[in-house]
């Protein structure tokens, strides 16, 4: 008994250490699949709260754009704006020469000997013009 | 007795533009009076008077004043204006006696606290009401507040932080202007005998344990006098007050059913509560590197073994695990040697991806055990034994999910209390001499923050799986910074504490440098809360 006992006692140990062995590997695996879904876990809910946070940023940041856009717009105008008063200024200062040169050449034609002469012969006649008045 | 203005808009002209809601509240204002400077008291009615809310009633006791002109004056103001009640006390009863028979005059529907030699804001009552219109249910409202000399010169404004009850139980930096409805007041019980000097910080204290119906208006609105004999000169000018508070936060402390000791920070006047640990679970370190060497103290050393030695050598905690996360190029002999200093404790992972750090922290956590870990910069090394200790107290608290040391410089220099994101985020007082108090003791209580650095962080594992960790959106920078924000919006607390203390040798491992695609990816998650700090409003 005891040598037909002692005979057959390796084999289940064998087969027992076999499957210990062959459970470790497959508890070993397991936890390397659990490890490997906490991390998608992670990144999933990090995803998704991120995502969140920042859909709840873009209306703020519509906002914002929204009142860059104004003031830019607000800007395009005032630069218009100034461009026009430039252009007007331009302008004014090209009539203002115009007109200088033109009471230069008034203030000629006064200080001529011909307008002095002419003055003087019709001076009788404004003053009978100023007296009838 | 108490006159109501009459009519829903007893708003003085220049406030129009607030509309006074349906419900509108009505404050009693609550000042015992003993003997007040003439000057003071006078500038103190003036105040009151020029409130643009009009809709207050004034409940001024004498506490049997010795000087005569004060019970005259007294006389006059009740003739002058019926929304002011006053009560002469047969004997002197001191200032508990007082306000509470002021409390019994009272009508209001909230109970401002003011005392008889200080002033209010202008505005004070109307951005009161504001508050309590934001939140019709809110029970307590505190505000920001100065000092004020007896000439008037206005100095050390208090920007206080947002609702911080950690920091409440270090010292009452609630303070001046507290406005409490008086429903609660008399639901608590009052003011107690026995807390002279801080029988305000008392009450407020029973207050929330009651409620946390709390709101902090972050405007100046009250100006405590400093005059002689006065806590707004010193603290230590009623060392009688600070055995008040000890005693107040004692109370708390046992009302609340939270194990701790109280402990005075010398000498300062404010209090360090030291919470027993209720169970003394397994502790997780988790610690990336890649076996840099770098000089510390003048002495060429590999940072993680450093840090790992200073952990085993150092830490009083016993049960803890450490989890090295290791990139691939890590030189096999630093993996021996921390085989050797840390036998029982160490277990090695390796990080087999281009650098990440987010990434490397995510792996070093799943490949932990235990309900509360440690992220810890393989650049520090332990000086308190009782670190763990320190930091795993706080996350006893249910709503705490994160805790952070003091982090040194190797000169001994602050290299981070905390993170602040006034006007940018950065580590809050960098560079400065750690033996300083900071502004109103912020260097020395524990304290709520909006974050801390990830080079040391004690978290708790729930919440670190709730919120998802590291973002890997953030490689390098940052990445602590949003993992923070995801937890405040969560509804977590941040807590920042001075009493756990470890080196931090600085971007000694890797260059300290954000990249520009970094901020702006941080920038479009968390807006504009990136450029600015409720908790601590100080450049």
């Amino acid at each position: 008994m005891s040598d037909t006992s002692a005979a057959t006692t390796p084999a289940p140990d064998k087969n027992s250490s076999d499957e210990l062995s062959r459970l470790n590997d497959e508890l070993q695996a397991a936890e390397g699949r659990i490890m490997q879904l906490e991390l998608a876990l992670l990144q999933s809910r990090d995803f998704a709260i991120g995502a969140a946070a920042e859909a709840s940023e873009t209306p703020i940041l519509r906002a914002k754009l929204k009142n860059l856009i104004d003031v830019n717009e607000h800007n395009k105008n005032h630069l218009a704006h100034i461009a026009r008063l430039e252009e007007l200024v331009a302008d004014l200062l090209k009539l203002e020469a115009t007109n200088k040169a033109l009471r230069a050449q008034i203030e000629g034609l006064r200080s001529s000997a011909s307008w002095r002469i002419g003055r003087a012969v019709l001076l009788p006649l404004r003053i009978i013009k100023r007296i009838l008045r | 007795m108490a006159h109501r203005s009459g009519g829903a808009f007893a708003v003085k002209n220049h406030q129009t533009h607030f509309e006074i809601a349906v419900v509108r509240p009505k404050f009693s204002i609550i000042t015992p009076v003993f003997n007040p400077p003439h000057d003071a008291f006078e500038k103190c009615v003036e105040s009151v008077y020029a409130q643009g809310f009009e809709d207050w009633q004034w409940c001024l006791v004498d506490d049997k004043s010795t000087d005569p002109r004060v019970a005259q004056r007294l006389r006059e103001l009740q003739v002058l204006d019926r929304r002011i009640v006053v009560y002469f006390r047969s004997e002197n009863g001191g200032i508990v006696a007082a306000s509470n028979d002021a409390l019994s005059l009272a009508t209001g529907e909230f109970v401002v606290l003011l005392d008889n030699d200080d002033e209010l804001h202008a505005d004070a009552l109307i951005e009161v009401a504001k508050a309590i219109e934001t939140d019709p249910e809110v029970d307590y409202i505190y505000t920001d507040e100065d000092k004020i000399t007896v000439g008037g010169e206005h100095y050390d404004e208090f920007k206080k932080p947002k609702w911080s009850p950690e920091r409440l139980l270090a010292h009452n930096y609630c303070s001046h202007l507290s406005v409490i409805r008086r429903e609660l007041v008399d639901n608590v019980g009052r003011f107690r005998d026995g807390f002279e000097g801080s029988q305000d910080y008392d009450l407020v204290l029973r207050v929330i344990d009651k409620t946390r119906r709390i709101i902090h208006v972050p405007k100046v609105l009250y100006h405590w006098r400093a005059v002689e004999g006065s806590t707004s000169i010193a603290v230590n000018q009623k060392p009688e007050a600070f055995v008040s508070a000890t005693k107040a936060i004692k109370e708390h402390l046992s009302r609340n059913n939270i194990d701790a000791e109280v402990e005075e920070v010398k000498p300062y006047y404010l209090s360090r509560v030291k919470r027993q640990l209720k169970q003394k679970p397994k502790i997780s370190i988790i610690i990336p590197t890649c076996g840099t060497k770098k000089s510390i103290f003048g002495v060429e050393t590999c940072l993680v073994v450093n840090a790992v030695e200073s952990i085993e050598r150092k830490t009083s905690y016993k049960d803890f695990e450490i989890v090295v996360v290791a990139d691939t190029h890590t030189p096999p002999e630093v993996l021996t040697e921390l085989a050797r200093v840390s036998p029982a404790h160490l277990r090695v992972v390796i990080y087999d991806k281009p650098f990440n750090f987010a990434d490397k922290c995510n792996l070093g956590v799943v490949n932990s055990t235990a309900p509360f870990f440690v992220l810890l910069n393989d650049d520090t090394e332990v000086i308190s034994g009782d670190w763990i200790e320190v930091l795993l107290g706080h996350l006893q608290e249910p709503d705490v999910a994160v805790v952070g040391p003091m982090l040194l410089l190797e000169d001994g220099r602050i290299q981070s209390a905390g993170h602040s994101h006034t006007p940018h985020p950065h580590n809050f007082y960098n560079g400065r001499s750690s033996k300083e108090l900071g502004e109103i003791g912020i260097l020395k209580v524990a304290r709520e923050c909006s974050g801390v650095t990830g080079a040391c962080m004690m978290i708790k594992r729930s919440a670190y799986f709730e919120v998802g960790g590291m973002s890997n959106t953030f490689p390098l920078s940052f990445n602590d910074v949003d993992l923070c924000f995801k937890l405040l919006d969560r509804g977590y607390r941040i807590i920042w504490t001075p009493f756990a203390r470890l080196f931090h040798f600085e971007t000694a491992s890797r260059p300290n440098v954000s990249t520009a695609k970094e901020l702006e990816l941080i920038t479009n998650r968390w807006g504009d809360r990136i450029f600015s700090d409720d908790y601590c409003r100080i450049q």
